[in-house]
């Protein structure tokens, strides 16, 4: 695990902790308001969705966060213990269920993002990938 | 840490929300409040989220489940003071066109007449 990596249990009471591990991955890099902003709720719905849907609130199973910089791109890798998930496929109406909007706002909150299944230890990563020089 | 400060206006009542509503606490307690204003036989629910500083994916779903439980009981929900951010996901989830959103109280509540 890099210098930069935490580690959290898979407890909703834990996705706070990513948030604040997202501040200060934010000033660390000396960013401004928006994209502290924009940073720290992706990591908070990507934290959520490993915990909810790729640990499953596993006890045993742990969320890993860590981050790195790239000629002016921060980039954040979200890792679950889990089975994978299956986001919901866009219907074209508004959506007006409780759950399944996660991956629209990291959409949104982000420049770029991929999900992908990983072998070892088997899980699944979630990259969100923020441009900080605009 | 959401709090709620209610009160009335005429026979509009008026939730207002101030810090997190965000997944396992700020969540919770929005459902909470609309729900004590549902079984008071509140008809007329006025969300005032002018000092909501953050709101996350089960923040925005609880907000939904707010607006669906209050319809289902005869009720009306309508949302005031909206901050920028939170007037942007509403925007990008399209649920800006489900919600009668107002600028300031005053509208609000007469647009309950």
């Amino acid at each position: 695990m890099g210098g930069n990596a935490v580690q959290l249990p898979s407890g909703v009471v834990h996705i706070d902790e990513a948030e604040t591990w997202a501040e200060t991955l934010a000033e660390t890099c000396g960013l401004g308001e928006d994209d502290r902003y924009r940073i720290c709720l992706a990591v908070r719905e990507a934290a959520a969705n490993a915990v909810l849907h790729g640990n499953r609130l596993h006890p045993g199973k742990r969320v890993r966060l860590d981050w790195e910089t790239q000629e002016g791109r921060v980039r954040v890798t979200v890792g679950d213990e889990g089975d994978g998930f299956t986001p919901p496929p866009p219907t074209g109406k508004v959506n007006l269920t409780p759950s399944g909007r996660g991956l629209v706002l990291i959409d949104h909150l982000t420049d770029s993002y991929t999900v992908a299944r990983r072998d070892d230890p088997p899980g699944t990563d979630v990259v969100l990938v923020f441009d900080t020089t605009a | 840490m959401a709090q709620v400060n209610r009160r009335t206006v005429g026979d509009v009542s008026i939730v207002a929300v101030t810090g997190k509503i965000t997944i396992g606490v700020g969540d919770v307690v929005l459902r909470g409040a609309v729900q004590d204003e549902l079984d008071n036989g509140s008809t007329k629910i006025l969300l005032d989220l002018g000092s909501v500083t953050t709101i996350d994916s089960s923040g925005i779903g609880e907000l939904v489940s707010a607006y669906t439980r209050a319809t289902n009981r005869g009720a009306k929900l309508k949302l005031v003071n909206l901050p920028p951010k939170i007037h942007d996901i509403l925007a990008i989830t399209q649920l800006i066109t489900v919600f009668d959103v107002y600028d300031t109280e005053d509208e609000a509540v007469k647009s309950f007449a």
